[in-house]
């Protein structure tokens, strides 16, 4: 539905009908600077198994330890917070080394990766992510001995927020 | 208006001690571009995004985390931390274009 | 008992008319005390004025309300009952009468005057008179050869098809419900209820038409100056561009009117969620000492003492606000058991390509308590209302249409002077389109009734008279689909 169409489908407007053949818009200044860069194309895309294979490392991980919250339903996928628990001492002898956050249907499913130090004396974080469709999201902590969790959820976004 | 690179770390608002772990918040304003949204007929908004957020507690790196475009715009970034120790507390962000901006707050036991 | 006792010694200690007068009050207004009228032998007053609760009307239960039929006449046909006279609910009685001139209808508001959301902004800023914006549910009334009752819906039983009201109850053939939208305020960090009421009614959102805008509107014609904080929800909240309309609005009167103030728009989102480009050049190109915009403002309390916005980084102190907090569906939808349990904004659980509520052909929801992620609008509202008068009448004569994405059209005055507007107008497409293969009971309760993908159509973000003009008209044409 066009503009016009919005107010003159009653036929009440034949003056809008008229003048649109002139329309007279306010025109940007030319060569104004634009606060971005241009680029012709959208960057590659990351296959899943790519960013997964080099996380698992050929481990199974277990589903223990991590705990991912998020909302089941995300309004507006451009940002979807998430809280992320990893049960751990954080000592110097037992740490979580690493996080990862994979969202299997985004163009590029890492989110992030992360080293972690023992002086971080906890592993709980919260953030806000891009998810470009429904999809099932995946934290994996890695221990300091090679052990490695895994929690997955599943959200389900009306707006996505990568298009 | 909101300029990029206008950030802020938060330490709790309650009083804490010495082991109690605390939560610090931290915020950054940046459009984090992930390159796929269209501008007009003219091309697509390139990429321009936080790719690197480090955190010191005095002089240790205690997190230091790779980013994909994945992260929303204005990345917040809230963490636990204990606070074991008197110490600065520092908040590096660096994006694609190559820019680093730093916030630091003191953590005081 | 206790109360009763404190009463009595209330009314020994008061002495005079203004006593019995209060007493009189107190014994009208409450239930509570029907129990102990029978042993009530104290004598309240001396005062020969007094003619209280002694030789009072007898008690009766409180529920008599539920056993008296409203006063209205016996339908000639099916009798649908439209509950809400916003923009959904007027657009389908109306609508309701055209598609099948034999359907009684009745709507059943609670307000007694009809004032327009949209275009609501325009008055605020003295762009357009309070005429403009404020009708008359007599002459939609009359003018469509339906019924208006004045009157509040509190229950329904689907069973016996029966709607009940402050004025008796209505059994019908058709229910459709438009009761719009309710405030959420602990999702700002407001729980307790006596700062909610102090921050409702100080600070209203104005996004729910009558005494708040009037509130609103003068606390902007007596602004002298300093910080004016207006807010953004997150969530699907009523009317996406709105409180940026209405943050260029307000600024354009201090322009005017050269007021030291400035308007302090907080942002629960990044960035400006809708229109832009169209916003951010009317917020740096006209307003640029008038307007501060800040996104990402997670709001966790408001002080209204001190006059302070509590975000998760950052305190605002303002010098006067309307707050915008999260909304919901409407709590009658709520108390009616309607309520679509996967809804983030608690929003009721109904067919969308129908709009029945799931497993009933007789009730409808629709309007801004539907749970789809159309646009809460007035547009969207009325073209919804127009396809469901249709599914209702082709259900009648046993035709089930197919689904159609309503389309929104959607203007926003970003100058005074001259009127200037920019303009976007989108449809939906079906929800399928959406869908990934995920087997989650969730998803599929949830998602396959309600999602919305957008098909973009038209966009004017570059601000002009025309599209001022325009609006206008958009206005009078769409309350002629009303009124």
């Amino acid at each position: 539905m066009i503009w016009r169409e919005a107010i003159t489908r009653r036929g009440l407007l034949g003056k809008w009908i008229a003048l649109s053949a002139v329309l007279l818009f306010r025109r940007r200044v030319e060569g104004e600077e634009l606060p971005f860069e241009l680029a012709s194309e959208v960057p590659e895309g990351r296959t899943l198994q790519e960013r997964l294979t080099p996380i698992l490392a050929g481990r199974t991980p277990r589903h223990e330890r991590v705990t991912l919250t998020m909302p089941p339903l995300a309004e507006d996928g451009g940002t979807v917070p998430l809280q992320l628990d990893v049960e751990s001492p954080m000592t110097d002898l037992d740490y979580v080394q690493k996080l990862y956050l994979i969202a299997d249907q985004n163009p590029d499913p890492l989110v992030f990766s992360a080293s972690l130090h023992p002086g971080a004396g906890s592993a709980r974080w919260k953030l806000n992510i891009r998810l470009a469709d429904s999809t099932r999201i995946r934290a994996f902590a890695e221990m300091n001995n090679g052990d490695l969790f895994v929690n997955e959820v599943e959200v389900a976004v009306l707006v996505g927020g990568c298009g | 208006m909101l300029k990029i690179g206008r950030r802020a770390v938060r330490l709790p608002r309650h009083e804490y001690g010495k082991d109690d772990v605390i939560e610090v918040k931290t915020r950054i304003i940046h459009p984090n571009h992930n390159g796929r949204h269209k501008y007009e007929d003219k091309g697509y908004i390139a990429q321009h995004f936080i790719h690197l957020i480090e955190v010191y507690y005095g002089d240790q790196l205690i997190i230091s985390m790779d980013a994909s475009a994945g992260i929303s715009q204005n990345p917040y970034f809230t963490f636990a931390l204990k606070a074991t120790h008197s110490a600065p507390l520092r908040v590096v962000w660096k994006d694609t274009h190559g820019e680093e901006y730093t916030e630091t707050v003191d953590i005081r036991v | 008992m206790k109360e009763n006792i404190s009463r009595r010694d209330f009314l020994r200690r008061s002495k005079g008319a203004v006593a019995g007068v209060a007493a009189a009050g107190m014994m009208g207004g409450s239930g509570q005390i029907s129990q102990g009228a029978e042993s009530y032998r104290g004598t309240p007053s001396q005062d020969p004025t007094y003619h209280g609760a002694q030789r009072g009307p007898a008690m009766r239960p409180a529920s008599f309300v539920i056993h008296k039929k409203a006063e209205l006449s016996e339908p000639k046909g099916p009798r649908a009952v439209v509950v809400g006279g916003g923009w959904g609910g007027l657009t389908m009685a109306k609508h309701l009468k055209l598609q099948s001139p034999e359907m009684d209808v009745v709507l059943v508001e609670t307000h007694s005057v009809f004032i327009s959301c949209p275009i609501s902004n325009l008055w605020l800023a003295g762009l357009v008179d309070q005429g403009f914006i404020t009708h008359s549910f007599l002459d939609a009334a009359a003018n469509n050869n339906y019924t208006f009752l004045n009157a509040t819906v509190f229950d329904a039983d689907r069973d016996k098809r029966r709607v009940y009201t402050d004025r008796g109850y209505i059994d019908y053939d058709y229910l459709v419900l438009a009761p719009g939208i309710d405030y959420d305020y602990d999702a700002i960090g407001v729980h307790d209820l006596e700062q909610q009421q102090a921050l409702m009614s100080r600070y209203p959102a104005a996004f729910k038409p009558g005494s708040e805008h009037l509130t609103l509107k003068a606390k902007i014609d007596n602004f002298e100056g300093g910080l004016f904080a207006l807010t953004v929800p997150s969530g699907n909240y009523r009317c996406l561009p709105a409180p940026y309309e209405r943050a260029c609005m307000i600024a354009s009167v201090f322009k005017k009117n050269k007021i030291k103030g400035k308007v302090l728009l907080l942002d629960h989102n990044p960035t400006i969620k809708i229109k832009r480009e169209g916003f951010e050049a009317a917020f740096h190109e006209l307003y640029k000492d008038y307007l501060e915009y800040y996104p990402s403002v997670s709001i966790v309390g408001v002080d209204v003492e001190k006059k302070t916005v509590i975000g998760e980084f950052d305190d605002y102190t303002f010098d006067d606000a309307a707050i915008y907090p999260r909304i919901r569906g409407a709590k009658l939808i709520e108390s009616l058991g309607l309520v679509n349990k996967y809804s983030p904004q608690k929003e009721a659980w109904i067919d969308q390509f129908h709009s029945n509520v799931v497993g009933d052909d007789r009730v409808y929801v629709i309007g801004d308590s539907r749970p789809t992620g159309f646009s809460k609008s007035g547009s969207t509202a009325q073209e919804e209302a127009k396809f469901v008068a249709r599914v209702i009448a082709g259900r009648m004569k046993g035709q089930e249409l197919k689904w159609e994405t309503p389309y929104t059209s959607c203007f926003s005055m970003v100058n005074s002077d001259p009127m200037e507007a920019i303009y976007l107008g989108f449809k939906y497409l079906p929800p399928q389109a959406g869908i990934t293969p995920m087997a989650m009971e969730r998803v599929v309760a949830f998602w396959t009734h309600t999602g919305a993908a957008f098909a973009w159509r038209d966009r004017k973000m570059n601000r002009s008279e025309e599209m001022g003009e325009a609006m206008l008209e958009w206005a009078r044409v769409h309350y002629n689909e009303m009124f």
